[in-house]
């Protein structure tokens, strides 16, 4: 089994307001490309309700630091009562919806990835070895990376929302 | 012949409840099957009528030899709840439809280990991930499996009319 250590544990973004949904999920997706981590969506669910739609998305993905370590990426969308408004921008009427829309994302460090230092006992302790005291300085890089990541997207996600706010 | 192994972990969920075309949904898998060169068998389809509208269960199977050394499969498994068609021509239901796929090396055996260079190459090369045709398997088998999943996951939401497409 590979060493994951958590960095971003369960971050969320919440928003309530107009929200555009298909540009908010293509920015997601495309900040996630951009990034590196070639998402994909494990689960994406879409339910009419009486109070409006119910939309719950799960994005995955990875991006190898080396041959030894990669960040895992998970983030968990959920887009609630979204009913359908018309919006007025200047001459133009667009479509839009007033919903409740939150992110929850989980970022791990995921080192030995491949199992190669599983064999046996001693490649084993080699690798708590070989983590502890020689790669320690690469961990805590590929660790700073993944944080930066996030903020990255994060800002992004909010920058998206906030221009909705202003408009 | 190594056994075949899956692409991802998890099979891609698309969960809808709404409206929807029941007949276009199926005919745009089989014609998704058609168009990517896949032998399409459908070795389930369950058909239950209920007092609220029909319930379905359906499995699609298929496979392609890519190469003469990677064979890739394709699966698709559905279950739709309360299929009824309404005065529009429309059926309003839940449906649940997984996506996976599956890549096999060696599917012919050629290299199956009768020479020790055979089981070296397999075991050190192929297994591990490793070697000069690694990118050639990961790119026409994996890569190419990957992008199919989610092309046909992106074809099923846009017939949906989901919002996030």
């Amino acid at each position: 089994m590979s060493e994951d250590r958590v960095i971003i544990d369960e971050k969320k973004i919440t928003y309530s307001g107009l929200i555009a949904i298909g540009g908010f999920y293509k920015a997601m997706k495309q900040e996630l490309d951009d990034l590196g981590y070639g998402p994909y969506e494990d689960y994406h669910a879409e339910e009419v309700h009486e109070d409006g739609k119910q939309i719950l998305i799960t994005f995955r993905g990875d991006k190898k630091v080396s041959d030894f370590a990669k960040i895992v990426w998970e983030s968990k969308v959920a887009i609630s009562q979204a009913t359908e408004v018309t919006v007025q921008k200047g001459h133009q009427k667009t479509k839009m919806h007033k919903a409740s829309a939150e992110v929850k994302s989980i970022v791990v460090l995921s080192t030995d990835y491949d199992k190669s230092f599983e064999q046996n006992a001693w490649l084993y302790f080699l690798r708590v070895v070989i983590d502890k005291f020689v790669f320690k300085s690469y961990v805590s890089r590929a660790m700073s990376q993944a944080k930066k990541d996030y903020s990255l997207f994060e800002s992004k996600i909010k920058s998206f929302l906030n221009l909705e706010n202003f408009r | 012949m190594t056994d075949p192994a899956d692409i991802r972990d998890d099979p891609l969920i698309i969960r809808f409840r709404g409206e929807y075309d029941y007949d276009g949904l199926l005919s745009l898998i089989r014609g998704f099957y058609k168009r990517s060169l896949f032998d399409i068998k459908e070795p389930k389809l369950k058909y239950k009528v209920g007092g609220t509208g029909a319930e379905v269960e359906f499995k699609f199977e298929s496979d392609r030899k890519i190469t003469h050394y990677i064979k890739a499969y394709l699966f698709v498994e559905g279950h739709f709840w309360d299929v009824k068609k309404e005065k529009t021509g429309l059926t309003k239901g839940k449906l649940d439809i997984r996506i996976s796929s599956q890549m096999e090396l060696d599917y012919a055996g050629k290299f199956d280990g009768k020479k020790p260079s055979h089981k070296w190459m397999q075991e050190k090369l192929d297994a591990k991930g490793t070697g000069l045709q690694f990118g050639d398997n990961k790119v026409t088998g994996e890569k190419y499996l990957e992008k199919l999943m989610d092309k046909l996951q992106t074809e099923i939401k846009k017939h949906l009319k989901m919002e996030c497409v």
